[in-house]
């Protein structure tokens, strides 16, 4: 195996990288990918589930289920940004940086992904520059995290555990609405919506912190653990993950707590119909009870020693360059500059076919950013 | 190392146990405390008196009598669904005390309500016979209506409560047609219909 990044152990003895959680991230943005590529040129494309308390009687189902894959996404992106802080600390502290230069750090990225919200992710999606979207979120949580890692990680599970389960009753009246600044501020903590411009979020902070700090202590387990030892991850985490899909079936046939939007009917469009934005704890149940499938499929690929010159190898180079493929994939398959309008729509099968080739250039662009990123590690590290 | 690796300090069993008591005792107090919350999916309308669970897929709208504005003394609060069917139920009230005194029971309100809603334009062309039922401890009469709408008989139902803790007659009405091109509704439907709806309506205590 490939000797990269060192995550545990004295500097004398270089580890591997966990290569199943590349996997896993790579195969969620390969999923985004497509989400996003048949949002820019598809004339139906799903969204805003949670938004509004209904889903749009227009989609059929096969336009739902290319919207429902999707939902894997931003659970997966947000738990393994918590796992790959942990990483980083835990790297940084060997390599003897003081803790309050890991906290600088931490602070720096998180503005950094601010930055990178507003001027490049926002123009993407013609959404104004005050746009709290998943990169937002990360972002501030990572400053939030700057601190919070220092508490044990027990607390940061429970404390996370606790906003999960508990945010449907976050209430954020004593902040007043009136005010613009009260307003985006209710919307970046826990109430998304698009009803003020230009004070849009989608991805409130609440309860997205509580993923983030979940991928954390799951960074922090996978920090003490020894990877001789992998393949006995298996069974557990395939167990978690397939509880956690059986529970967001009970919790939406239940209908009541934990899943923010109605299913109004038996009508299968309405049992998919679940709220993202907020993420509900149906929405999060099967996300990352999915995350822990691609876990297990990632470790199996692992443990069987898979090249990394072939298509699992395209998925780690992914997975190993998360931001980057972010930004390029958005404007790649936007494909036209801020504010120019869309000449034309495409089919499904058309989407498809320009995905596909989108996936092609962005393995070029990622595989070569990544030497780059090697041969400029500390020009790049915030990248 | 391997000894350090074998303890993992981050999962073990004594720590889970911990965190699940809290995580779980905390979230079942807060289902507890919030188990009064309308349902999902519904909002609430609290005011004048009384509290109305309406669907997120509906619009509430409320309105006053003769053209004023909605007030403790009267209004209405109807809650509509849009689209090709007539679907509307809501709320209407008046303070006794803007009732003329041979009327302020409960049937003799629902007489004049219907008096009112005529003055206020709507044409009714069929008035079924009165019930009694009781709601919420309260005791309700209700009554089946056709109103005219365009030239198209709508069936409905109105019922009414004499909530005496805040002093006011309340009625809960639903008109229902389900097919404007086959204007005609199922009795059985439009009781059901009427009753699955009114669960959303109590008056304060």
């Amino acid at each position: 195996m490939q000797e990269t990044v060192q995550l545990t152990g004295s500097p004398q003895k270089p580890k591997v990288r966990f290569q199943f959680i590349d996997f896993a991230r790579g195969l969620v943005m390969i999923i985004m990918a497509w989400d996003h590529a048949s949002g820019f040129w598809m004339e139906t494309h799903g969204g805003i589930e949670g938004i509004f308390a209904f889903r749009n009687e227009s989609l059929d189902l096969a336009h739902t289920l290319a919207r429902f894959i999707s939902h894997y996404c931003a659970p997966t992106f947000v738990f393994l940004s918590g796992v790959s802080l942990a990483f980083s600390v835990k790297g940084r502290l060997n390599r003897g940086e003081s803790q309050n230069s890991i906290t600088l750090h931490i602070i720096k990225r998180g503005l950094i992904l601010l930055g990178f919200e507003a001027l490049f992710v926002s123009p993407a999606f013609e959404l104004p520059s005050l746009y709290f979207g998943v990169i937002a979120a990360i972002g501030v949580s990572l400053i939030i995290m700057s601190v919070g890692r220092r508490l044990p990680p027990t607390v940061i599970f429970g404390s996370s555990l606790l906003i999960i389960l508990n945010q449907q009753w976050v209430d954020l009246g004593f902040i007043p609405n009136d005010p613009a600044w009260g307003h985006y501020l209710r919307r970046i903590i826990a109430e998304p919506g698009f009803t003020r411009p230009p004070y849009f979020a989608l991805y409130p902070v609440i309860p997205w912190i509580g993923v983030l700090g979940l991928g954390w202590v799951f960074g922090t387990y996978l920090n003490n653990y020894d990877k001789g030892r992998l393949s006995e991850l298996t069974l557990p985490i395939a167990g978690i993950g397939l509880t956690s899909i059986g529970m967001s079936i009970v919790v939406r046939f239940m209908n009541g707590y934990g899943n923010l939007v109605s299913r109004w009917s038996d009508n299968i469009l309405d049992w998919l119909y679940i709220s993202k934005y907020p993420p509900s704890i149906v929405f999060l149940l099967w996300g990352l009870g999915g995350m822990c499938l691609f876990f297990v499929a990632g470790i199996l690929l692992q443990e069987r020693n898979i090249s990394d010159k072939n298509i699992v190898g395209t998925v780690h180079t992914f997975g190993r360059t998360p931001l980057f493929f972010y930004i390029t994939h958005l404007w790649l398959y936007r494909f036209r500059l801020p504010g120019a309008p869309l000449p034309f729509h495409l089919s499904m099968a058309q989407s498809l076919g320009v995905w596909a080739a989108g996936l092609g250039v962005l393995w070029l662009l990622c595989s070569r950013y990544e030497t780059l990123k090697q041969n400029h590690p500390r020009f790049l590290q915030y990248i | 190392m391997i000894n350090k690796y074998q303890t993992n300090p981050i999962i073990n069993r004594r720590s889970i146990l911990v965190v699940a008591l809290i995580v779980v005792s905390m979230t079942a107090g807060n289902l507890l405390l919030h188990r009064g919350d309308p349902k999902v999916g519904y909002a609430r309308y609290e005011e004048f008196g009384f509290t109305l669970d309406y669907s997120q897929k509906m619009t509430l709208r409320e309105e006053g009598f003769g053209g004023q504005e909605v007030k403790e003394s009267g209004g209405t609060v109807q809650v509509s669904y849009q689209g090709n069917r007539v679907e509307q139920y809501g709320v209407l009230w008046i303070s006794p005390m803007g009732m003329p005194t041979h009327m302020r029971g409960l049937e003799g309100a629902m007489e004049y309500l219907f008096a009112v809603a005529s003055m206020e334009g709507t044409t009714f062309s069929d008035l079924g016979t009165t019930k009694s039922t009781v709601h919420n401890g309260h005791e309700m009469i209700y009554q089946s209506f056709n109103l005219v709408e365009q030239g198209i008989d709508v069936p409905g139902i109105m019922g009414g409560v004499n909530c005496e803790d805040s002093g006011q007659f309340f009625w809960f009405y639903f008109i229902y047609l389900p097919d404007l091109e086959n204007p005609t509704v199922d009795t059985h439907e439009l009781e059901q219909g009427w009753l699955g709806y009114l669960d959303g309506f109590r008056c304060h205590v």
